[in-house]
């Protein structure tokens, strides 16, 4: 589990805090879709789970190691992946197998551990069949689905998704969120960072951000029941939601707000 | 990809060099480099132009790709040529004279105009553009031939000596490995800037040397800002993957076969056998 306890950061120079007293968890196997608009926190929340950031009140656990125990850091930071918002930014390698193996390099295994693991993050991330391909000539989504094959690699317990498709087209970005959505299945916790709230649609819990606060925990159906609430935290209600909810004050029997455009569109054809 | 393909990148292919282990090639490449600045002979020069060509052919490298490397260092040769043709090749010049040039002999002189060209000084110009020349055209087949990944691993190794003397290999390393990693990512970023500063007006191709260098200033900044940005993002990544610099182990395990042996010690037999006949 990883675990905030009111956990308040303020950058150096900042006036006002970017996270203040903020209590937060995060369980194996569950999938969190965090929402705010820009300058909520999100980043910093990000940043604090694996160490990158440390707290300046309160305190950081994950399963039971604080963050600020230097001596357990690394094991922390493989314990939790980080995917990043830029595709090309967090690729430190120059081919794919090799960046998938840049971690477990890092913390020393040898190199048939390494082999082995890079195989399977590779399945994990369909990327099967492009160990050797350059990373610049991946597409935005391959890139995206390269960067959690290398946290995965490191076989982590969590997974912290920073923004991760709001770089890339929408095809990448079906990609990755299917892959998330694979990645929660398979017993990992994880965390996606977002302004879209159409990525919130699969979560098992959404936590809403505002000014460094928690402003809403619920799940998806109740957090899109209000569009006055998403306005006033800087956030669009998803277009098919709004469809749904249009034609069920005309009477029209709608499916409810997970639906995707699909799901909608046979509905009324029906 | 609309960026051109950068000179001297990795053609992939399957041929006798491409398969040769990186370290070979370096090592040959920096016996052969060594040997041409020592040998002084014209057919210990042609010796070398021939076997970089026998390796070109080896390697089924287009002819196109391997000449398109050696295109900048054209200016810069001729250049060469000119400047060592003005002066005479003999005792008290400061350039190393090659065994060839008959020192002290009378020569005759060719006058064009106000200037004296000295034909020996011209054959060492010769010499010297020559021996330039092989040498682009022999590193840039070693690039053609060899996967950055690959060259990275290589000079890793090759470099690891010097971890005797507290050079830091593994940072030097992955400054390589990086460094190779954001070439392709730059090129892309400065003509993405080139086209939005050519959308303004801006223009690269035409007005005094002056301007058009001015030209390049708005693009210049952005890039560098762009890059510092990059940089801090890529070492956030980093950090949150666990390197610390040290203790790092290695996917790749690099292992010499019988062949890549027997290149390597055939090849700086040769190296040393020019340097000290040729």
């Amino acid at each position: 589990m990883i675990r905030f306890d009111s956990v308040g950061y303020t950058y150096p120079g900042a006036g006002a805090p970017a996270l203040a007293a903020l209590d937060f968890s995060l369980a194996p196997g569950e999938m969190v879709v965090l929402l705010g608009a820009n300058g909520s926190g999100k980043s910093t929340l990000a940043r604090l789970t694996n160490g990158l950031l440390l707290p300046a009140s309160g305190s950081v656990t994950v399963d039971g190691a604080s963050t600020q125990d230097a001596s357990t850091i690394y094991d922390i930071r493989t314990r939790v992946g980080m995917v990043f918002q830029r595709p090309d930014d967090q690729i430190v390698a120059t081919s794919v197998e090799d960046d998938v193996a840049f971690g477990p390099e890092n913390i020393g295994l040898a190199p048939d551990e390494i082999r082995a693991r890079v195989d399977e993050a590779l399945a994990q991330t369909g990327l099967v069949g492009l160990e050797d391909r350059e990373p610049h000539l991946l597409s935005g989504g391959q890139k995206q689905r390269l960067a959690v094959a290398g946290a995965l690699a490191m076989r982590p317990r969590y997974l912290v998704a920073d923004e991760p498709t709001s770089m890339i087209d929408p095809v990448g970005r079906r990609e990755v969120l299917d892959l998330l959505e694979r990645v929660r299945s398979a017993g990992y916790g994880v965390l996606l960072i977002t302004h879209s709230v159409a990525d919130a649609r699969s979560a098992d819990r959404v936590v809403v951000l505002s000014r460094g606060e928690s402003a809403f925990e619920g799940s998806y159906v109740e957090l899109v029941r209000d569009p006055a609430w998403l306005a006033e935290w800087g956030l669009e209600v998803p277009r098919i939601v709004e469809f749904g909810s249009k034609l069920r004050a005309q009477g029209v029997a709608a499916p409810g707000p997970r639906s995707i455009p699909q799901e909608m569109a046979v509905a009324l054809w029906r | 990809m609309s960026a051109p393909v950068p000179m001297g990148t990795y053609v992939i292919g399957n041929s006798f060099v491409h398969r040769l282990d990186a370290r070979v090639k370096i090592v040959i490449g920096i016996a052969f480099a060594v040997a041409l600045f020592i040998l002084g002979e014209w057919w210990a020069l042609g010796v070398v132009a021939f076997a970089a060509i026998g390796v070109f052919v080896l390697s089924g490298v287009s002819a196109r790709l391997a000449v398109r490397g050696l295109r900048p260092a054209l200016w810069l040769l001729a250049f060469t040529v000119v400047i060592n043709a003005l002066a005479p090749a003999g005792a008290g010049s400061a350039a190393p004279v090659p065994a060839f040039v008959g020192i002290g002999q009378p020569e005759a002189l060719v006058r064009v105009g106000l200037i004296t060209f000295y034909p020996s000084g011209l054959a060492r110009g010769l010499f010297f553009a020559t021996r330039v020349l092989i040498l682009v055209f022999g590193a840039s087949l070693v690039t053609l031939t060899t996967s950055s990944v690959a060259i990275a691993d290589a000079f890793a190794y090759v470099l690891r000596p010097l971890a005797v003397l507290r050079f830091p290999v593994d940072d030097a390393a992955m400054m390589m490995s990086i460094a190779l990693r954001f070439m392709p990512v730059t090129a892309e970023e400065a003509e993405r800037i080139v086209t939005a500063q050519i959308a303004r007006g801006a223009q690269f191709s035409s007005g005094s040397p002056f301007r058009r260098a001015r030209a390049w200033l708005p693009v210049f900044v952005p890039l560098f800002v762009r890059l510092f940005r990059r940089a801090d993002d890529l070492a956030v990544a980093m950090e949150a993957r666990c390197y610390r610099g040290q203790g790092r182990t290695r996917l790749r395990q690099l292992r010499m076969r019988p062949t890549d042996w027997m290149v390597l010690v055939a090849g700086c037999a040769a190296a040393a056998f020019l340097a000290v006949y040729g």
